[in-house]
């Protein structure tokens, strides 16, 4: 990583609940992780696991009714940003800890030019002027790859194309120069080529600066690419953590194993031995009514007696790799 | 705005078959009445029980009344009342009604259900009946006048806006927007208002027309500006009296009403028409 393991961020048991009409959910159960300066960790899982709420209840952006962040210690910069009153939360958001969303094209306003959308970021935090604002937001579209940047500055979202409203987006989240960036599924709704650029840019961008990124994706082959560590969701919780080879190399978590065997890639059958995709039997349990023991469990074909029973415990196995089986404790 | 979009802004405007016919109806009626004072004619107060019902003719263009005061004037100013309630009631609403809307649609939860409950209670009543009801309590004269029926026109206006807040407060660039930390009155006013703003605008250009036929209504049940101001609404009643054998009396105004009505109609469809963006693109 080469820069100073500086912490960024430390999450200690996070849960979010949701009061509904339908029932009570809880989203995000007893999630912790650190993230470090230049490091990019990742959070995977299938959609619903809870990715985006641990992401929301970050940024304190979680509706509230009916959600509510009941417990937990986010630590950054020295301080607990469940704790902080509201307009000091405000001024964190967008300029220390910056979130970029799925889906670019209606995340902008349809009705700013970007140039005005950005610059928006510079009055706001920073208290420029108008005239610097628009001089700095011009630099940083140059910094994340938009040509021309200088006329592109005074159009809207609709005259730029997909790969470009993403970039326009990085560049909102990182004008103020955040130590942390929020990624929720930043590759989800472009297509093959955008992905690997907007990676590489994100890459780039933390290479320079050094901040933090919390990538959220269901894409396993972005973590590879990306993440120096990882940790698998299920049903809002954690199941398996470790470095970004080692999951790939040595799976501990039958969900995660599950995971990586659906993966189609060419020459799979001499690599893999295998000649069919494996799926993941059964499916996602309704979080108003989760299976007790170990959650996945109803669909694991390790499971023993005890997985029913009792909730495993997530417990490092091995150097920095934890992981919430019983079958993988023994 | 670049030109392109000012381009297409235009092209959109004449595509429709009437929108600029209900443009010029309504610019001349606004120009004409404005500029009352400037214009070569009579004194509409001015009456003379020598001239009474006279027809038209080249000395008195549309006649005379009942009092022998010129029609042609009489039409004139009392246009300029008209629109001044119409233009001035509909502002008056549409920035009371949007203010509403925009608490009550952005907040919401209980805020909200108590500002619609209060709305809804508002709406049973036709605006004339509020009308009366305003007029009646807050005494006659025109800032009463505007002001009473300003605020039996702002309940529409507020539930419009709150109905348009509560769909574009969901766009991901409202979360993206409080993301970036911007308070809560900033998202209001910078980026959910200005994504609305079109459909209040085209609402009240409607209502202009709408107002004006209210205080039409009032002045002819006798509670709008009182005598003797014209109002075309008092004009239409007095010359009832006198349809069959001095019709230009109450018959001018009456059409007066009519066109100028059409004609914001006419240009409300036409901003409806540039405002929606789907139907510009």
């Amino acid at each position: 990583m080469g820069k100073e393991q500086k912490e960024v961020i430390k999450v200690t048991h996070l849960r979010t609940e949701f009061h509904l009409p339908e029932g009570f959910v809880r989203a995000v159960n007893n999630i912790n992780f650190t993230i470090h300066s230049g490091e990019t960790l990742g959070l995977v899982g299938e959609s619903g696991c809870g990715k985006s709420v641990t992401a929301l209840s970050m940024m304190r952006l979680i509706p509230d009714p009916p959600g509510k962040i009941v417990r937990g210690e986010i630590l950054f910069e020295g301080m607990d940003l469940l704790q902080l009153p509201k307009n000091r939360m405000q001024k964190i958001r967008g300029s220390k800890i910056a979130m970029i969303f799925q889906e670019p094209t209606t995340s902008l306003n349809p009705l700013f030019t970007i140039g005005n959308q950005i610059s928006e970021v510079y009055t706001e935090h920073m208290g420029y002027n108008d005239k610097k604002a628009w001089d700095r937001s011009v630099e940083i579209m140059k910094q994340v790859g938009i040509p021309s940047p200088k006329q592109r500055a005074h159009e809207y979202i609709h005259q730029f194309s997909g790969g470009m409203r993403q970039r326009a987006m990085i560049a909102m989240a990182l004008a103020c120069n955040p130590s942390l960036l929020i990624a929720d599924e930043p590759t989800t709704a472009v297509d093959v080529t955008i992905q690997a650029q907007v990676l590489e840019l994100m890459r780039d961008l933390q290479d320079k600066s050094g901040m933090g990124i919390l990538l959220i994706t269901h894409n396993l082959g972005v973590v590879a690419e990306m993440c120096h560590r990882v940790i698998v969701m299920y049903v809002g919780q954690a199941v398996e953590e470790a470095d970004g080879d080692a999951i790939f190399d040595e799976p501990l978590h039958p969900y995660t194993r599950g995971l990586i065997g659906s993966i189609p890639f060419p020459g799979r059958k001499s690599l893999m031995g295998k000649k069919t995709l494996e799926e993941i039997p059964g499916m996602v349990p309704s979080m108003f009514d989760l299976p007790k023991g170990c959650v996945f469990q109803p669909r694991c074909h390790e499971a023993k007696d005890i997985c029913e029973e009792q909730v495993p415990k997530f417990v490092e196995v091995k150097k920095s790799h934890s992981v919430a089986c019983w079958m993988a404790h023994s | 705005m670049n030109s392109d979009v000012r381009q297409k802004i235009i092209r959109t405007f004449l595509n429709n078959k009437t929108a600029p016919v209900g443009f010029c109806i309504s610019v001349l009626v606004i120009a004409v009445c404005l500029s009352a004072p400037l214009l070569p004619i009579q004194d509409p107060i001015d009456h003379s029980m020598v001239n009474r019902f006279r027809p038209p003719s080249s000395q008195y263009l549309l006649g005379t009344d009942n009092l022998g005061r010129d029609v042609l004037s009489r039409m004139i100013w009392g246009g300029r009342l008209s629109l001044l309630v119409g233009v001035l009631s509909v502002s008056f609403a549409m920035v009371l009604g949007t203010m509403i809307g925009l608490i009550a649609g952005y907040k919401g939860g209980m805020i909200d259900s108590i500002i619609m409950r209060v709305i809804d209670v508002m709406m049973c009543f036709p605006i004339l009946i509020l009308g009366i009801l305003l007029v009646a309590a807050l005494g006659q004269g025109l800032s009463s006048l505007i002001v009473a029926i300003g605020i039996a026109v702002t309940p529409r206006f507020a539930r419009l806006c709150r109905g348009s807040v509560v769909s574009v407060r969901e766009n991901d660039f409202v979360e993206a927007a409080r993301s970036m930390g911007m308070s809560d009155m900033r998202i209001m006013f910078r980026h959910i208002l200005p994504n609305i703003m079109g459909s209040i605008i085209v609402m009240g250009s409607l209502w202009v027309g709408a107002v004006i036929i209210t205080e039409a209504s009032l002045s002819f049940i006798g509670l709008g500006v009182p005598p003797p101001a014209p109002s075309w609404g008092r004009m239409v009643r007095e010359g009832m009296e006198f349809l069959s054998h001095a019709p230009w009396v109450g018959l001018y105004s009456g059409l007066a009403i009519f066109l100028t009505v059409i004609g914001f109609n006419l240009l409300g469809d036409g901003l409806r028409d540039i405002l929606d963006p789907k139907l510009r693109r």
